[in-house]
C-alpha cells in the first residue's frame, strides 16, 4: 500500500504545486475557481483518455509518439504562461489597486484565465496519463493486494492534493501588493522551466538533434529523483544533466518573458515618454 | 573544462566519422530487454562508448512498467503488454542503472558502456 501511495504521490507532486501556484496567483479573481476546477477535470478526462490509447500513442512517429506529444503539450502550456504574464504586466497594477481600494473581488473582466486553466489541465495530464495507467494495472492485475494498492493510490491523490493546498495557504500569506508580483515571478520559472522540459522530450525523441551534448551534471550535489530535486524541478526547472538545448532554451524563454513584460508594463512608457520631453 | 569538453567531443566525432559505421538514427543499435514479474531481462547490457544507442522494452505485465535512468536521461512509460523505445545518448565508459520506476528498489537493470 505504501509503494502505491509513494508512486502516485509522486506523480502528483508536480501537478500539485503548479495548481497552488495559479490558485494563488488567481485569488480574488471571480470566477477563477471555476476555471481551475474545470482546467483540473479536463486534465483528468484527458489522462484517462491517453492511458487508454497509450499504446496508439507509443506508435506514432516510429515510436516516438509519446514524447512528441508531451512535448506538444508543454510548449501550449508555455504559451499559455506567457501570455497570462504579459497580460499581467499591463493590468496588474489597476487589479491590485482596485483591490486595495475597493476590497472586494476583481470582475472577471477579460483575464486570461483560460490560459491558466489550460496550464492546470497540461501539469495534470502530464503526470496524470501515468497514475490513470498504474492504477489500470492495479485492477488489472487484480490479486489479493489490490484494494491495498487501490486504498494507496488514492491517498497519494489526496496527498497531493495537500500539496496544491500547502502551496495556496504558504503564497496567499504574502501581502496583495506583493503577491501579484511574486506568483508572475513563480509563473516566469515555470514557463522557462516547461519550455526546457519539452525541449529535453524533442531531443528524446531523437527528431530533434541538436545541442544534444550535455552542459553540466550536477547529480551529485542534488538528485534529481529526491524530493527537493523534484520539487526544484518543477519550480525553477531542475535538471542533473541538461542537454545545451534545453540550457539554451531555458534562457531564451527566460529572457524573452523579462524583456517583454518590461516593454508591456504599462509604467514603462510613460516614464520614458516624460524623460524625453 | 568546457574547452577541454569540447576537444574531446570534436576528436570523438572525428574518430566516428572516420569509423565504418556513420550513426544515423536508423542504423542505430538497437538492444532488447523484456521485463516480467519484476525482472529485466537481460539485466545487463554492453554497448560502445561514445555511441548512441535504443533500448527497446517489451513490457510482458499486465502492469505498466516505467523504465527510468537518470544518468542515461530517459523516462518513458510503457502499458502493460506492449513495447516502448528509448534513444540514449553517447556516453563515457562505465556502469548505468535503469529501472522500473513504479518499483525503483526491485526491478533493476545495467549497461554497462566500454
Amino acid at each position: 500500500m505504501l509503494g502505491a501511495l509513494i508512486i502516485v504521490f509522486r506523480e502528483v507532486f508536480e501537478a500539485g504545486l503548479v495548481i497552488g501556484i495559479v490558485l494563488a496567483a488567481t485569488r480574488l479573481v471571480a470566477g477563477s475557481r471555476w476555471w481551475i476546477a474545470g482546467g483540473v477535470a479536463a486534465g483528468i478526462a484527458g489522462s484517462a483518455l491517453l492511458a487508454m490509447f497509450a499504446e496508439v500513442v507509443s506508435q506514432w512517429a516510429d515510436g516516438f509518439g509519446q514524447e512528441l506529444f508531451n512535448a506538444g503539450v508543454l510548449a501550449i502550456a508555455v504559451c499559455m504562461l506567457i501570455w497570462h504574464n504579459l497580460w499581467m504586466a499591463r493590468h496588474g497594477r489597476e487589479l491590485a489597486a482596485e483591490l486595495t481600494a475597493a476590497g472586494e473581488a476583481v470582475r472577471e473582466g477579460s483575464r486570461p484565465l483560460a490560459a491558466l486553466a489550460v496550464v492546470v489541465g497540461v501539469a495534470v495530464l502530464r503526470e496524470g496519463a501515468e497514475i490513470a495507467l498504474f492504477m489500470y494495472g492495479i485492477v488489472l492485475a487484480g490479486g489479493d493486494s489490490w484494494s491495498a494498492l487501490a486504498l494507496g493510490s488514492v491517498l497519494g491523490l489526496v496527498l497531493g492534493g495537500g500539496v496544491s493546498a500547502l502551496t495556496y495557504l504558504g503564497l496567499v500569506k504574502i501581502p496583495t501588493r506583493y503577491l501579484f508580483s511574486v506568483t508572475s515571478g513563480l509563473i516566469t520559472l515555470l514557463a522557462a522551466s516547461m519550455a526546457s522540459q519539452s525541449a529535453a522530450l524533442l531531443l528524446a525523441s531523437g527528431k530533434v538533434n541538436v545541442l544534444s551534448a550535455t552542459a553540466w551534471d550536477t547529480s551529485w550535489l542534488i538528485d534529481e529523483g529526491s524530493i527537493l530535486g523534484r520539487l526544484l524541478h518543477t519550480l525553477i526547472g531542475y535538471a542533473q544533466s541538461p542537454s545545451e538545448l534545453q540550457v539554451l532554451v531555458y534562457i531564451v524563454t527566460l529572457v524573452a518573458i523579462v524583456v517583454l513584460t518590461k516593454a508591456l508594463s504599462p509604467n514603462h512608457a510613460p516614464r520614458a515618454a516624460a524623460a524625453g520631453r | 573544462m568546457r574547452k577541454l569538453q569540447f576537444i574531446a567531443a570534436l576528436s570523438g566525432a572525428v574518430v566516428m566519422a572516420s569509423g565504418p559505421v556513420a550513426a544515423s538514427a536508423d542504423e542505430m543499435k538497437t538492444y532488447e530487454i523484456t521485463v516480467k514479474d519484476k525482472v529485466f531481462t537481460p539485466n545487463e547490457i554492453t554497448v560502445k562508448a561514445g555511441e548512441p544507442f535504443r533500448i527497446k522494452m517489451t513490457n510482458a505485465n499486465a502492469m505498466p512498467v516505467e523504465l527510468e535512468s537518470s544518468k542515461l536521461g530517459f523516462e518513458k512509460v510503457a502499458a502493460g503488454f506492449s513495447d516502448i523505445l528509448v534513444n540514449v545518448r553517447a556516453q563515457a565508459p562505465g556502469t548505468y542503472t535503469f529501472f522500473d520506476d513504479f518499483h525503483p528498489k526491485e526491478t533493476i537493470g545495467k549497461v554497462v558502456v566500454q
